[in-house]
């Protein structure tokens, strides 16, 4: 039984990290509660692969005695944590959700990885995902071999893809924060899917080295937590140049100031993002508005511009994807697969046509500038995150919302062009599901959406809220 | 024979009848490809939108679908095959699209390769 009130394993990374600064918890005490936690809880929710008990019980002691011993590495010392199962962790299964790689073991921490461990952070487990990203295509909540990740607010649905578990285990307490990635939607979908905070930072301000490789071009790592100061803290930690990946850049992350004079932030609503979604996204959205006006100017109304996003994001990952897991797809062993459509998904990308691929990449550069000359005149643009709840565990996902769609496709732009997205939980719908919407900004600009999630997240109380398990 | 030219285990006839199969089922898989790693948006309503009728893949998606039955046909059934073509053919429909933004010969794919020695960067 954990030494604590069930309260402690929804309490935010700021608010533990004062508390184990403090020396009010102990790390060790900390990490047992959220490992009974993972163990307990994380099956029931496809949340998890496999648990490092023996790891995190060894980071936990070196955090106590470190903290004992008045040596404070920062922010994240003695926090608990989960990662995607697609970074590479020394000595453990990394197994990149799918059967094929079930058994994979790699001899090195992901940078990533090691970044928190020398911020001192506590590794409990490898979180359940996607098999492969999603890279094949799939269609379906049951898409790993550890089965669907289910949200914890409503276990018939799922907790979004393609990091499932990441989001579900953060929603749920059984981990103070995680580590998901993104191709093309992967971070901020499970946050909106699962209610949590979900940073996409932009491309190569965290490396991805020893992080399974999807798309090369569009793969990015972040932050999954309970509120977007978390996922600061954890950016903080994380970003920065890494001379094993060539796509990284130095750019540290460094939250703006706490304690500096609020400024009034300029905001624009993309426009048509609301037309077709369900009531209570649009509801709540609306609401959020309202709140932003508090300390926002309200731009309506913002054309987005027109191109060719889905077809762009479809042929590069089509493309890479069938590259990256090309002796996967041509050994047959993707019939191993869960998803009946990523059984032959990697031989319709195979089929990609290099010219195809090559204007993909033609095109980015005037998707780029486009976006950008338009985030220029904002801090941010929000939409939706989502046009719907979450998906319920069984049927295919075009079955299941007839009607429902989201406007311009914003997180295919956003990937496109290497900008940063913040999803944040702004009130529930149907079936007692998470809705949320997105902050979405220049290149670089990862520190003002953050900001922006705080200056939301200081007025609401929806991030406060918490499943019943 | 290569195995890459081995006679796959789904016949050209029963090839060409799981493409007429899939021509009959509305053309999901390219929507779900298109969105890479997420969740693909929900197809519109039959209510909202005239149900269109069922196209069977171009002769270009065919063509390519070909090439992945020769190729990988050992590992591929008639149904996957099929499902292949409908794919490919929604492939080259957004291929298609993305050929009518304007570009002109100076604009190079957004990838600059450097010649560069090792820890040069």
């Amino acid at each position: 039984m954990a030494p604590f009130a069930e309260d402690t394993f929804f309490l935010s990374v700021a608010e533990l990290s004062k508390k184990l600064k403090a020396k009010q918890i102990s790390p060790v005490a900390l990490a047992e509660g959220y490992l009974e936690r993972l163990e307990r809880i994380g099956p029931t929710l496809g949340a998890v692969v496999t648990v490092t008990r023996e790891r995190a019980l060894q980071e936990a002691k070196a955090a106590e005695a470190e903290i004992l011993a008045g040596k404070w590495r920062g922010p994240l010392h003695g926090i608990p944590y989960g990662v995607k199962d697609l970074l590479a962790t020394k000595g453990i299964p990394t197994t990149w959700g799918a059967e094929p790689y079930r058994n994979q073991v790699f001899d090195e921490d992901a940078t990533v990885v090691t970044k928190l461990r020398e911020a001192g952070a506590v590794l409990l487990g490898k979180l359940a995902m996607v098999e492969l990203a999603g890279g094949f295509g799939y269609n379906n909540a049951d898409a790993s071999f550890t089965g669907p990740g289910r949200t914890p607010w409503n276990t018939d649905f799922w907790s979004g893809g393609s990091s499932s578990g990441p989001g579900a285990a953060t929603a749920a307490g059984l981990v103070g924060f995680s580590i998901g990635s993104e191709t093309s939607g992967s971070i901020v979908t499970p946050a909106a899917f699962s209610g949590v905070s979900g940073l996409r930072p932009t491309y190569g301000r965290v490396s991805r080295h020893g992080a399974m490789a999807l798309c090369w071009t569009l793969d990015k790592l972040g932050p999954m937590c309970r509120t977007a100061e978390d996922c600061g803290l954890v950016m903080a930690a994380i970003a920065g140049k890494d001379p094993l990946d060539a796509s990284s850049l130095a750019r540290p992350f460094r939250p703006e100031a706490a304690g500096a004079k609020p400024r009034r932030f300029r905001i624009g609503v993309i426009k048509s993002s609301t037309e077709k979604v369900q009531p209570a996204v649009r509801k709540n959205f609306e609401d959020a508005l309202k709140v932003l006006e508090g300390f926002s100017e309200i731009v309506p109304d913002v054309a987005f511009p027109e191109f060719p996003y889905g077809p762009a994001v479809g042929t590069i990952v089509s493309a890479e994807g069938a590259s990256a897991f090309r002796d996967l797809v041509e050994s047959g062993r993707s019939k191993e697969l869960r998803v009946p459509n990523d059984r032959w998904g990697g031989y319709a990308a195979s089929m990609t046509l290099a010219v195809d691929y090559i204007q993909a990449m033609r095109l980015r550069t005037p998707i780029r500038k486009g976006l950008d000359a338009l985030y220029a005149k904002f801090d941010a643009l929000v939409s939706p995150t989502r046009a719907s709840v979450s998906y319920p565990i069984g049927p295919d996902f075009d079955k299941v919302y007839p009607g429902i769609s989201g406007g311009p496709s914003v997180i295919g732009a956003g990937n496109l062009a290497g900008q940063p997205a913040l999803s944040v939980l702004n009130g529930f719908g149907e079936h007692g599901l998470p809705t949320a919407f997105q902050f979405t900004g220049r290149a670089f600009l990862d520190e003002t959406l953050v900001s922006l999630g705080m200056a939301y997240q200081a007025r609401t109380e929806w991030h406060r809220k918490r499943p019943s398990l | 024979m290569s195995d890459s030219n081995r006679l796959p285990s789904a016949s050209r006839r029963g090839f060409a009848k799981s493409l007429a199969l899939a021509a009959a089922a509305p053309a999901l898989a390219g929507a779900a490809i298109a969105l890479g790693q997420t969740a693909p948006a929900p197809t519109p309503s039959p209510a909202l939108t005239p149900v269109p009728t069922p196209e069977a893949p171009s002769s270009v998606a065919e063509a390519l679908t070909d090439v992945a039955r020769i190729r990988w046909g050992k590992h591929l059934s008639g149904e996957q095959l099929g499902e292949i073509a409908k794919a490919l053919d929604g492939r080259l429909k957004g291929a298609e699209t993305m050929k009518k933004v304007k570009l002109t010969n100076a604009d190079e794919p957004d990838v600059v390769f450097f010649a560069e020695l090792p820890g040069d960067r």
